[in-house]
């Protein structure tokens, strides 16, 4: 008998929690066909894999690949850290719905980081999904974003919805789960997801509970009011009936440091009451975001054009300052790219303003205003006792946050937050070697956790039947290679990956293959 | 399409690692069929509000070899969530059995069988098919005795097999694990295991390992010897390129308690050079044995007939008391639980015993073991709940009860047994669930996937769908072992629901009398 493919000799650890285990693995027809000893079997492609853990390609539970996957298809970020499938369409926005205005709207205002020839080609989440399947390295996995919903029917509007536009976004939902959508995302401080209250949430929420779907959640606040907005998700699951994913789970701000001992706490009571609530995390202290989320909500109103006025108004500048959002100091904002004006690249914002001769938010003002309001950047406000003790729970997975790039293209001169070449390898070496959590426990939390999570039958775990997404690894030397000043380096340990049976990284290399596919729920 | 049985409302906790989520299990063909929230109709509805619903528990570590042929409903375990036991440990197994081992445990180990059952069987495959044709109510995973390969071939003779002798206990070893035996076991304190050297084993696990079974392991000592042992076990899994399960990982006697921090780290040493090491443990401060085992190996020698008639001999006792065992250092931690023909001694320790008889404890013993032809069983009271602690904190551990299936009302009933018999596995739920030691998941996968992936068992260990319907539905609240040292023949609370290849046996707390159970045989499904 002959496989397609056998990873022979490996450690493999099937992605349950459980320790490894010595077996071979063989693939067929993109499936695992058998785990263990195989020693007779032949196979058209051996992988050896002596030394070196075997383990369930893993779930980036929390991505933002919607449309850099259809810029560039490799998704090399990604598969470098041995990720086989992204769960996209999350913090309220996703690529599909998009009606013509929407469209419009992004072609102008939301391409920071596109080509100028690419162009939104699609509207349906059924029409993305197909421009996925037109070739991706890995699954893409999609949720349908709250904004963006909100976007569709009542554009960036900071008021409440009429019941016949919460019947249009309720209609929106149902379309995009009735497509393979897995669920619902907000984005709670972004607008217009922001712009959305509890109750209506909770209405949309009501519409995916009933195609058995999920919330995912990027909660109203992170920082000071973080207890009452974890407490909104945890409601939204328990009023609308659905499980809950809380993305990033931090607490930001020096003030707030330690508040994760009673955001688990509430987590957890929320789950002995019955309502199955997670999270995921990424394995940094800095968070990554659009510059404007300094800026505070009314300036958001009436989208980038009117946020344009406001930064050129003298009196609305010193408004803002006053009133501005999250509170770090500006050296601890870090731009991470600024396309027109590259010098500010790499620079924090103190020093963007010595350099403009400013004080540091005049500078950001004026920044903002000559990047059309598209400044990505990092911001330095968590606590590492914090990361860890989020990592210890049972509860989390490992999401990167992060979009898959490259470091070619319209991404070559961008400082992206390192999460987006090293989430993955960064657990499973630092916090693995510094006893933060077993392998097992790492590996588990990237695997068997996000595929329960997301409901995915056949994904996950290594067992015969399931689909071959898997990623070899060398445990003794695995390990994160970006950092905040080179953030754009690849992973190192991870020498081969595996998407739908098909080898995308050999001995470290991409091969050039496309095998991934977009994931539909099943209706 | 219905099901034909439905455990409804609850929360899966799947026997991996994962927190719990909401799914209803449909099961068909004594094979879980879907998992989902629609609302098939099913002939049976096990309503699971509030309630976890969990696959099956394998204890990994348990001598129901003989009692389930005289009790199959094997109340103790399957009030425990017990779905699966692994039998034949310690090096004893109930099979192969020759001609002059039957006539031995014919006349030396005839309590064990009751009137109810003989010694009738000869290779493992017949006593498979007798444990099918009586029934049990779980499935049985039989374990190869290295001991019992040696009474076959050697007897219970101190000393090296010669080569026929060794071509004979690799033959017989083949030949049960061709039938499907999952591994081999071995007893290194006891009789005759105890007698095999580190390369015997070594060449009896290379055999094991042509047929990926698992090496289980009784290690040489867990007190003052501890380290050696765990040294010679990990050891033989680097020479015969075979997977190795330590039993009951613990320290014995007071100067070694926190020795565990040093053989977790050996172990986790070992595999990461690649030696795949495993454990599993029960939950107690005290063990179980033989009293025999208590006496240095020289006054075993021979089995029953020889030590029984050593005991007789004033200088053999002597000899003992100059040279005593460590177990003897304090004979207040030694507690008869068991002597058949001597009741008013269970549950009083050797210490204890000494006021009752004006007898030094070593004379009680040695005349104990003649009244009771060897037969004897104890408590020890002998380790640390520190170490007990510290080796349920490590991932790789397992879950197994060392004990066997029982009933109140069975052939132990009237027995000062080992509470783990009934508790185990509930208490590590309850009691150390609840004091934070492992988490609930964490505690269900030890019970569940990692002893099915230790013994390549597939289609077990996991709520999925195409496996086979082994569950158990407990209360997180209110699960509890409730058998004490004193009293040890209790049920525990909490588990309404045990469902063996999809058929109910533990219905609303109370046993159905089903046996719909299997002997799993390794590779054959």
């Amino acid at each position: 008998m002959s496989y397609d493919l056998i990873v022979k000799n490996g450690r493999v650890m099937d992605g349950s929690g459980n320790p490894w285990f010595h077996a071979d693995v063989g693939v067929e027809d993109g499936l695992v066909a058998a785990v263990g000893n195989l020693g007779a079997m032949d196979a058209k492609h051996v992988v050896d894999a002596r030394g070196m853990i075997v383990a369930p390609g893993f779930i980036d539970i929390h991505s933002h690949s919607d449309v850099p996957i259809l810029v560039d298809r490799r998704g090399l970020s990604k598969i470098h850290q041995g990720v086989t499938t992204e769960v996209v369409g999350q913090c309220g926005n996703s690529a599909a719905p998009v009606n013509d205005s929407v469209r419009e709207y992004r072609d102008k205002y939301a391409r920071s980081s596109l080509p100028d020839d690419f162009h939104i080609t699609w509207g349906t989440m059924a029409s993305y999904m197909d421009e996925v399947d037109k070739g991706a390295a890995l699954n893409i996995a999609p949720l349908v974003g709250h904004g963006t919903v909100r976007q569709n029917v009542m554009g960036y509007e900071n008021r409440e919805p009429t019941e016949a536009e919460l019947e249009d976004m309720r209609k929106l939902v149902a379309e995009a789960m009735m497509e393979g959508a897995w669920g619902m995302s907000t984005g709670l401080i972004y607008p217009p997801s922001v712009y959305g209250k509890a109750p209506e949430i909770t209405e949309l929420a009501k519409v995916v509970a009933q195609y058995g779907g999920l919330y995912f959640s990027h909660i109203r606040g992170e920082g000071d009011t973080l207890l009452e907005a974890v407490k909104e998700a945890c409601e939204v699951g328990s009023q609308a009936g659905l499980p809950v994913q809380i993305s990033h789970f931090k607490a930001s701000g020096q003030k707030n440091w330690g508040k994760t001992v009673q955001s688990l706490a509430l987590v957890e009571e929320y789950r002995d009451r019955g309502v199955d609530v997670t999270f995921d995390q990424y394995p940094y202290v800095a968070s990554s975001t659009g510059l404007t989320a300094l800026l505070p909500h009314w300036a958001h109103e009436g989208g980038v054009e009117k946020m344009l006025e406001h930064l050129k108004s003298p009196a609305s500048r010193e408004r803002m300052k006053k009133e501005q959002r999250l509170g770090y100091p500006p050296e601890n904002i870090l731009v991470t790219k600024a396309k027109n004006n590259p010098q500010y690249t790499g620079k924090n914002l103190k020093e963007i303003g010595e350099i403009m001769g400013k004080k540091p938010f005049d500078a950001m003002f004026d920044l903002l205003i000559a990047e059309n309001t598209q400044v990505p950047s990092v911001m330095f406000g968590l606590n590492e006792e914090d990361v860890v003790r989020v990592m210890r729970s049972p509860l989390g997975m490992v999401g990167s946050d992060a979009s898959a790039i490259c470091p070619e293209g319209v991404w070559a001169d961008s400082k992206p937050h390192p999460r987006a070449y090293g989430t993955f390898p960064r657990v499973l070496g630092y916090y693995v070697r510094e006893g933060v959590i077993s392998l097992q426990e790492a590996v588990r939390k990237m695997t068997g956790a996000p595929a329960q999570r997301m409901g995915f039958k056949n994904r996950g775990l290594l067992k015969e039947g399931y689909k071959a997404d898997i990623a070899v690894f060398d445990p003794a030397t695995v390990r994160d290679e970006a950092t905040f000043t080179d953030p754009q380096r690849y992973a190192s340990g991870i020498h081969h990956v595996m998407v739908n049976g098909v080898p995308i990284i050999e001995d470290g290399k991409y091969t050039g293959a496309l095998p991934g596919k977009a994931l539909r729920k099943p209706v | 399409m219905g099901f034909d049985l439905v455990v409804r409302n609850g929360v899966i906790l799947d026997g991996s690692g994962n927190p719990w989520y909401r799914g209803d299990v449909g099961v068909s063909s004594g094979v879980i069929a879907a998992i989902d929230k629609s609302g098939e109709s099913a002939d049976r509805v096990i309503d699971a509000r509030g309630l976890v619903v969990a696959p099956g528990f394998i204890d990994i570590h348990s001598h129901s070899d003989y009692n389930i042929l005289r009790e199959p409903r094997a109340e103790s375990k399957v009030r425990q969530g017990v779905t699966t036991e692994v039998i034949g440990n310690c090096g004893n197994s109930a099979a192969p059995m020759s001609e002059a081992l039957r006539e031995y445990r014919s006349k030396y180990m005839a309590a064990m069988m009751g009137d109810e059952q003989r010694y009738t069987w000869t290779t493992m495959g017949d006593y498979m098919g007798l444990v099918e044709s009586l029934g049990a109510a779980f499935n049985v995973v039989p374990l190869v005795g290295h001991g019992t390969l040696r009474q076959n071939a050697v007897g219970n003779e101190d000393r090296e097999p010669t080569n026929s002798e060794m071509r004979e206990m690799k033959r017989l070893l083949r030949e049960s694990l061709k039938a499907g035996a999952w591994g081999l076991s071995t007893g290194l304190i006891y009789t005759p295991s105890v007698y095999a050297g580190t390369d015997e084993i070594v060449e009896l696990a290379k055999v094991t390992a042509e047929y990926d079974g698992l090496y289980a392991t009784h290690i040489r000592g867990e007190g003052d010897t501890l380290i050696d042992a765990v040294d010679e076990a990990i050891a033989i899994g680097r020479r015969a390129n075979v997977k190795v399960q330590v039993a009951h990982f613990k320290a014995c006697g007071s100067k070694n308690w926190g020795k565990t921090a040093v053989t977790l780290r050996m172990v986790e040493e070992a595999r990461v050079q690649g030696v795949d090491v495993t454990f599993d443990q029960y939950p107690y401060t005290a063990s179980s044995t033989g009293l025999a085992a208590l006496l240095p190996r020289w006054v075993q020698d021979g089995g029953a007939v020889k030590l029984l008639e050593r005991l007789r001999d004033p200088k053999v006792r002597d000899r003992v008391r100059a040279e005593p065992t460590e177990e003897m250092e304090d004979w207040s931690r030694i507690v008869i639980v068991q002597a058949k023909r001597s009741p008013r001694y269970e549950g009083l320790s050797l210490q204890e015993i000494v006021g009752l008889e004006g007898k030094t404890p070593l004379d009680s013993m040695c005349d104990l073991l003649i009244s009771e032809e060897a037969q004897a069983m104890v408590v020890l009271h002998e380790m640390v709940e520190e170490d007990v602690v510290r080796v349920m904190r490590s991932p790789i551990g397992m879950v197994g009860s060392d004990g066997r299936a029982v009933s109140p009302d069975g052939a132990y009933g009237g027995s000062m047994v080992h509470p783990r018999y009934y508790g185990t596995f509930p208490r590590v739920l309850g009691e150390y669930v609840r004091r934070g030691v492992v988490t609930l998941p964490e505690a269900v996968r030890k019970m569940t996937s990692a002893p099915a992936q230790r013994l390549g068992i597939w289609d077990r260990g996991l709520i999925r769908v195409g496996f086979k319907a082994d569950l158990v539905v407990f209360d997180p609240a209110t699960i509890k072992d409730e058998a004490t040292f004193e009293d040890p023949h209790r049920y525990p609370s909490g588990i309404p629901y045990v469902v063996v290849n999809g058929v109910p046996v533990v219905d609303q707390g109370e046993h159905t009398s089903a046996l719909p159970g299997r002997v799993l045989r390794k590779g054959v499904s």
